[in-house]
C-alpha cells in the first residue's frame, strides 16, 4: 500500500494542477468571449466528455482483439487527446475558441506545434517507434508526438475552414 | 424562428451587424444568431440590443 502512496500524491498533484488550471482558464477566458460564446463552450465541453466516454466503451468492447496494438497507457493518452480535440473543434464550429485578440498569435503557436510535432513523429516513424516484434503497438511514449500532431492538425483544419466560410459569408 | 424585427431595426439604423456586435459588446456571430433564431439571448443581452437601436423589448423580442 505504502510503495503506491508517491505515485498517488503525483496525481493528486497533476489533478489539482489541472483543476487550479481550468478555473484559471475559465476565469479569463470568460471575459473574452460574450454569453452565447460560454454556453457553446459549455457544450463542448459536454461532447467532448460524451465522445471519451464512447470511445472507452469501444475499447472496453474490443479491448481483447486491439491489445495487440495498443497498449493501456496509449489508451488514456488517447483519450486527453480525443477530449482536447473534440473540445476544441466543437467550440471553433461555434465561433467559441479563439479569442479574437489571440487568434492570430494562437493559430501560428498551434501551427508550430503541429509542425515539430509531425517532424518528430516521422522521425519516430522512420525509426521503427511505432512497431514491437515487426508488428504496428501503440503506447503513450511512442505515440504522444503522432496524437499531438493529429489533433493540433484537425484543429488548425477546422480553424481554416472556419475563417475561409467566415470570409464568404455574406452579411444579411 | 428568424428575429425581422431586429433586423429591420438595425437596418433602420443603417448598422451592419459587427456595428451592433460592437455596440452592445459581443461577436458579430452572435448577431447573426439572433437574428436567425439560432440563438435565444439573455435578457441582458435583449435589454444591451434594444438600448442600442432605440426600440423597447416589446418592439424587438415580443412575437405577435
Amino acid at each position: 500500500m505504502l510503495h503506491s502512496l508517491p505515485k498517488l500524491v503525483s496525481f493528486s498533484a497533476v489533478v489539482i494542477a489541472l483543476i487550479i488550471l481550468k478555473r484559471f482558464a475559465d476565469r479569463h477566458s470568460g471575459e473574452q468571449f460574450d454569453e452565447r460564446q460560454i454556453l457553446y463552450r459549455q457544450k463542448a465541453y459536454a461532447n467532448a466528455t460524451w465522445m471519451a466516454i464512447v470511445f472507452n466503451i469501444f475499447i472496453f468492447i474490443e479491448g481483447d482483439s486491439l491489445a495487440k496494438y495498443l497498449s493501456l497507457s496509449f489508451v488514456g493518452v488517447a483519450t486527453l487527446f480525443l477530449l482536447v480535440g473534440v473540445f476544441a473543434v466543437s467550440s471553433i464550429y461555434y465561433n467559441a475558441y479563439f479569442a479574437p485578440r489571440k487568434k492570430k498569435s494562437f493559430v501560428v503557436l498551434y501551427g508550430l506545434t503541429f509542425f515539430l510535432q509531425l517532424v518528430v513523429a516521422i522521425l519516430q516513424w522512420r525509426d521503427g517507434d511505432f512497431l514491437r516484434h515487426g508488428q504496428l503497438y501503440l503506447t503513450a511514449q511512442n505515440a504522444s508526438c503522432a496524437l499531438f500532431a493529429f489533433t493540433f492538425g484537425i484543429i488548425l483544419l477546422m480553424t481554416a475552414y472556419m475563417t475561409w466560410k467566415e470570409k464568404h459569408e455574406v452579411e444579411e | 424562428m428568424k428575429n425581422l424585427k431586429l433586423k429591420a431595426a438595425r437596418a433602420g439604423k443603417d448598422l451592419s451587424q459587427q456595428a451592433l456586435a460592437d455596440l452592445v459588446g459581443v461577436s458579430r456571430q452572435t448577431i447573426a444568431a439572433v437574428e436567425k433564431g439560432d440563438y435565444n439571448p439573455t435578457i441582458n443581452l435583449c435589454i444591451a440590443i434594444c438600448k442600442a437601436l432605440d426600440k423597447t423589448l416589446d418592439d424587438l423580442f415580443w412575437e405577435d
